[in-house]
This record gives structure tokens, sequence and C-alpha cells, in this order.
């Protein structure tokens, strides 16, 4: 913060997913590292992913059957490992959302209308 | 589902090491490599590059570890290696094993055969047939403990005086030679038997003397 950088943010328990599947819903398949810088600048440098941390979530959520995981070649006709958003995977992201959308009008009304 | 989905994969996991590891290795070595280059685009010099992505995105065995955490089921490959591991200790040092699993046979054992003789004696109910309404008749007079034995004049004073039981037996567990022949040699043993003062073998259900 003396350095006038925002903080690091941690990653919250469960979130990661949800930003996950929902980058893939929107930009469509991504390789890992495009899916990391995508997350860094959508929150402005404050969500700097490990690729310890990104990985096993990547694996988790393809072992559940909501994205799906293929090699196939960048722009740069690079080898990569493109993830794709399934079907389960934009109901498991339509569920999430609502709940993150509730959980928030929750602590929106403690915030403001009570204090 | 999704639950049950992601074991089914992880147990798949376990058993499928050698062509998934260097696939993860791959993928993880590829995205180094983009976060090296786009710091080198940035106008790093590439060792710099390279050290920047690294502090950035972590190391590519760091997080190859990490997956593998998530890949797996860790504790069945590790109960694996430690059987091996316990297995081959075994081998190296046979004295010391046959200690060990000499002490451990003996303790079961033991532990074992206690707890037949305590599950007959206290915990199973006695084999008659109504064994819920089986009392133990005891003297007690005062300042002294409680006496679990009375002669032969008690024992017919109180089947001839009672009017509160039902029936009422004595026993004696005393050891006695039973023989349905002559002995046909001298140092015969004698058997274990309870005697029964009472003769109404009836209530005692299915347990009857051996040898009458």
């Amino acid at each position: 913060m003396a350095n006038g950088k925002p903080p690091k943010a941690d990653v919250l328990q469960g979130t990661l997913d949800l930003m996950v599947l929902r980058t893939l819903s929107v930009l469509g398949p991504l390789h890992g590292y495009a899916l990391s810088a995508r997350l860094e600048q959508a929150s402005s440098g404050a969500l700097q992913l490990n690729m310890g941390t990104l990985y096993p979530a990547l694996m988790r959520l393809e072992q559940r059957g909501f994205v799906r995981a293929a090699w196939g070649n960048t722009d740069t006709s690079r080898k990569a490992r493109f993830y794709s958003i399934t079907a389960a995977g934009r109901r498991q992201l339509d569920t999430k959302q609502a709940e993150w959308d509730q959980m928030a009008a929750i602590i929106h009304t403690l915030r403001h209308d009570l204090g | 589902m999704s639950f049950l989905r992601e074991w089914a994969h992880r147990l798949a996991g376990t058993f499928r090491r050698g062509r998934s590891d260097s696939d993860l290795r791959e993928e993880l070595r590829v995205h180094a490599e983009m976060a090296a280059e786009s710091a080198a685009r940035a106008g790093e010099p590439a060792e710099a590059a390279a050290r920047a992505a690294a502090i950035r995105h972590g190391r590519v065995t760091q997080a190859l570890e990490a997956q593998r955490g998530q890949r797996g089921l860790p504790w069945i490959a590790d109960l694996g290696g430690d059987t091996r591991y316990a297995l081959r200790g075994f081998v190296r040092n046979p004295a010391f094993s046959a200690v060990v699993i000499l002490s451990l046979a003996i303790g079961i054992g033991a532990n074992t055969a206690l707890f037949s003789l305590i599950n007959a004696l206290m915990m199973r109910s006695l084999p008659v047939r109504e064994p819920d309404r089986l009392v133990y008749l005891l003297s007690h007079y005062p300042g002294e403990p409680r006496n679990p034995g009375m002669s032969w004049r008690d024992y017919e004073q109180f089947r001839d005086q009672n009017h509160v039981f039902s029936d009422f037996v004595g026993t004696s567990i005393g050891r006695i030679a039973i023989s349905k022949s002559p002995p046909q040699h001298q140092n015969l043993r004698p058997c274990a038997a309870n005697t029964s003062w009472d003769d109404s073998s009836q209530h005692w259900g299915s347990t009857r003397p051996s040898a009458g």
C-alpha cells in the first residue's frame, strides 16, 4: 500500500471457481495463462494467480465436469491446453451467481440500512 | 453427483500416474514460458523476465505438486509407499521384525483369550431357560464380607422353607472323577463337573451334565 499498488487479494474460498467459470463463459475457450492474465487485468492487478492455485482449481472443475480441456494451438501457433465451459458448468455458474448475488444483497443491506 | 464424479476421476488419476504427469508438466511449462515472454515484452532482459514470471506465477515443480494433490487420492498413494517402506524395513532387520511380530501376536492373543473368558463369565447370560429370573443367594452377617457358600444343612433348610423362589438349586465346583466304565489305567484324570444337589434339572434348560 505504501507503494500505491492495490493490496493483493486473497482468493476467497469458492470464489475462484465462480470467476473461472464466468470468464470462460464470457470469453470462450482460454488456456491457463490467458485465464490468469484476464483475471489479473479484471482485478486491476489485485488478483495474481499462482500456477499452484490456478491449475488445481482448473483440475477440480474438470473433474466435476464443469469445464472441458483439450490441447490446441494459440494465435502464435503454440501448443496450449484450452479450457471451455460445459453445459453442467453453465448451470453451476447460474446457481453460484444467484447465491453470490443473494449474499451480496444481504451484506449490502447490513452495511447501509442498519448501520 | 459432481462430487462422485470428482472422486471417480481422482481414483482413476491415482492409478494412471505416468501419462498424466508429463501432460501436467507440459501445460505448466507452457504457462511459465508465456509468462516469461509477457515479462520480456514489457522490456525486461530474458533472465530477469523468467525470474519475474516465476515470482509472479510460482515455479513449475511446486505447481505440479499442488496439482498432483488434486489429481489423485494422495492418501492411497501414500499408503502404498508406507507399506512398501515398512516391508523393506522388516526384510532388512529380521530380528527386530520377529520381536515386533511376536510381541504383537502375544498381546493380541492374550487380549483375545481374556476377552473370551470375561465374555463367557460376565457378559453373556447363563445358559438357562430364563436367565433374567435367576438370582444368586449369598449369606451376609453384619461386619463380615458376603459369603457365597453354605453348608448342606443350610441348603436343605432354605430349600424346604422356600416361599419366594420357584425352585432352589445348589452347586459345588469341586473336582470329581466320572467314568462310565471302570478305569482302564491308574492315573485317570478327573474332569471338572458341577455337581448339582438338586435333581430338578429341567430348570437348567438345555444344559445337562454330560455323563449323567
